[in-house]
């Protein structure tokens, strides 16, 4: 069931609602169930971010004049604040005429930056924006006090600035890797060592224990129990020990266990547990 | 002042002779000259009492103690053997829940206080609320495991609790060994155990019919001086009381046994 309706929604709506079908919209997951929303919308409402991305990436870069983004679950218009009005419409309405029908539904936020005044007024926009694209102004961003006033006595929320949403954020530095952590002493049976990044034991661990590490996991003694490193998904972590008798291990989401039939003969020298392929391998170290 | 020794004797695994050891190690430290009081925590299976004889004498419990029904002195059953030596005995028709930890801590401190120099708790299998009773006033550990994994697992399993317990450096008991089962190889040898538990040992007692028999008669072997076991018990005890005794050997003695270990090569 669940597939048919990743591969096809279509064919689910109509088995359900058959006579709608005219009405559904191959795209949606859900077809528009009133024909008002339908007429206006053409169900266009609920498009993919990625197609809003790509649709935005193209335009930034068309021109200077006017600048589109995704923000608040919308489209955010930066409207250059120094260029004669005429020319920042012309621009505007160039870039939503290329896909008129696209935009239907959403919602805009305008920045007009440092502009104080336009010719004919903010007062017509958005409306224009409203008939032509089916864009509903939600908010103005002006700097200046005064523009901001006359929004909103016509009743649009007016914001002082953008700046928390509309700065993309820098890509976060990665968050340094969490400290290893050491346990000194017997890991026993039914006790659990948990580490974030590295997992160091001094000492056995035995069967029935559990240890489980965001990155490797070294055990400096026998470690009976079970392993499991990289947790987090990483495959490239390693399980080391100088006695290697684990009842399992575990790598990422692989796992390995113990050969039926008792151990191998113990290995003279310490040995590493890595991914190989699609398998954790032994080899001596 | 509260200077006895209260010594927890558990195993997390049933049947491997937590009960048999508690009788035997008090009734040996009895004939030291301890003064010794048993504490029978297995409420609900009560089985101290049996091993020790005294059943037929038992008219208050630990449950009547802590539930006021009568004086901790009232509830102490003396050894008809041995003055010196009293068990304060399970509740047979009650479950472990009858008795919190707190008011075990409390039943200790009050035999602290009345002089026995060692009280020994015959601690319940498993690791619920038994257990957390058994160990709750506790000072020391003993671990009694048999060579095999299942024990020695629950044995492993039982130090890391103790250890959460703030119960730190247990000793070890192991229990059941059987020489020449070991020496074919069949069976784990006191040196496996001690590789994974990693404690201190405290003693070995050979697997022995002897007990069996002593057990069903309620006499405890550690009276029967011939008995290997017995001569086991009474090495724990005097090793509890601080004494350096050697481990017993249980070397295949006479000519053929000799012979046999010079053909095999086995030591």
């Amino acid at each position: 069931m669940m597939k048919r309706q990743r591969k096809a929604p279509q064919a689910v709506t109509v088995e359900h609602e058959p006579e709608k079908q005219t009405v559904a919209t191959p795209a949606l997951p859900e077809p528009a169930a009133n024909s008002e929303s339908t007429a206006s919308g053409v169900g266009a409402v609920e498009v993919g971010t990625s197609e809003v991305a790509e649709v935005v990436a193209a335009a930034e870069q068309a021109t200077s004049l006017l600048r589109l983004k995704g923000w608040r679950g919308g489209l955010l218009l930066h409207l250059d604040a120094v260029a004669p009005w005429e020319e920042v419409l012309d621009a505007l309405h160039d870039k939503l005429d290329a896909v008129r029908d696209f935009w239907a539904g959403a919602t805009c936020t305008l920045d007009l930056g440092e502009r104080a005044t336009c010719p004919d007024g903010l007062g017509a926009l958005p409306a224009q924006l409203e008939d032509r694209y089916g864009l509903s102004v939600v908010a103005v961003a002006a700097a200046l006090p005064e523009v901001r006033e006359a929004v909103a006595a016509a009743g649009i929320e007016a914001l002082a600035d953008l700046e928390p949403a509309v700065v993309r954020p820098e890509p976060a530095p990665p968050p340094p890797p969490p400290a290893p952590k050491y346990v000194k002493g017997t890991v026993r049976s039914g006790q659990i060592m948990e580490a974030e990044g590295h997992l160091i034991i001094m000492g056995d661990v035995n069967a029935g224990a559990e240890l489980r590490a965001g990155g490797d996991i070294m055990v400096f003694g026998t470690l009976r129990g079970m392993a499991h490193a990289g947790a987090a998904g990483e495959r490239g972590a390693v399980i080391v020990a100088l006695n290697l008798r684990p009842t399992q291990l575990r790598i990422a989401d692989l796992i390995a266990r113990a050969p039926d039939g008792g151990q191998p003969p113990l290995s003279k020298h310490p040995e590493r547990a890595e991914v190989r392929g699609q398998e954790i391998h032994i080899v001596a170290m | 002042m509260a200077t006895g020794r209260v010594i927890v004797v558990t195993s997390g695994k049933g049947g491997v002779g937590k009960t048999t050891t508690t009788a035997n190690l008090g009734m040996a430290l009895a004939t030291m000259g301890e003064k010794v009081a048993l504490i029978d925590a297995d409420i609900g299976l009560r089985n101290l009492d049996l091993i020790l004889g005294l059943e037929n004498r038992i008219v208050y419990d630990i449950v009547d103690v802590v539930e006021k029904r009568c004086k901790l002195r009232q509830a102490l059953i003396k050894d008809k053997r041995m003055p010196n030596l009293v068990l304060l005995p399970a509740a047979q028709t009650r479950d472990k829940s009858a008795v919190t930890p707190e008011q075990m801590k409390e039943l200790i401190a009050d035999l602290q206080s009345d002089g026995f120099g060692f009280i020994l708790i015959d601690c319940p299998a498993g690791i619920e609320q038994g257990f957390r009773n058994a160990t709750a006033g506790a000072t020391e550990a003993v671990i009694v495991t048999n060579p095999e994994v299942s024990a020695v697992r629950d044995a492993d399993r039982i130090v890391g609790l103790l250890e959460a317990a703030e119960l730190r450096n247990p000793s070890l008991i192991v229990n059941r060994l059987r020489p020449h089962l070991v020496k074919n190889e069949t069976m784990m040898s006191v040196e496996d155990v001690q590789e994974i538990l990693n404690i201190k040992l405290l003693g070995i007692v050979p697997d022995d019919e002897a007990i069996i028999n002593s057990s069903n008669r309620g006499e405890p072997v550690s009276l029967h001086e011939a008995a290997k076991s017995g001569q086991a018990y009474r090495n724990i005890a005097r090793r509890l009381r601080g004494e350096d005794v050697p481990f017993l050997q249980f070397d295949e003695g006479g000519l053929m046994g000799r012979i046999r270990r010079f053909l095999t090569g086995v030591r």
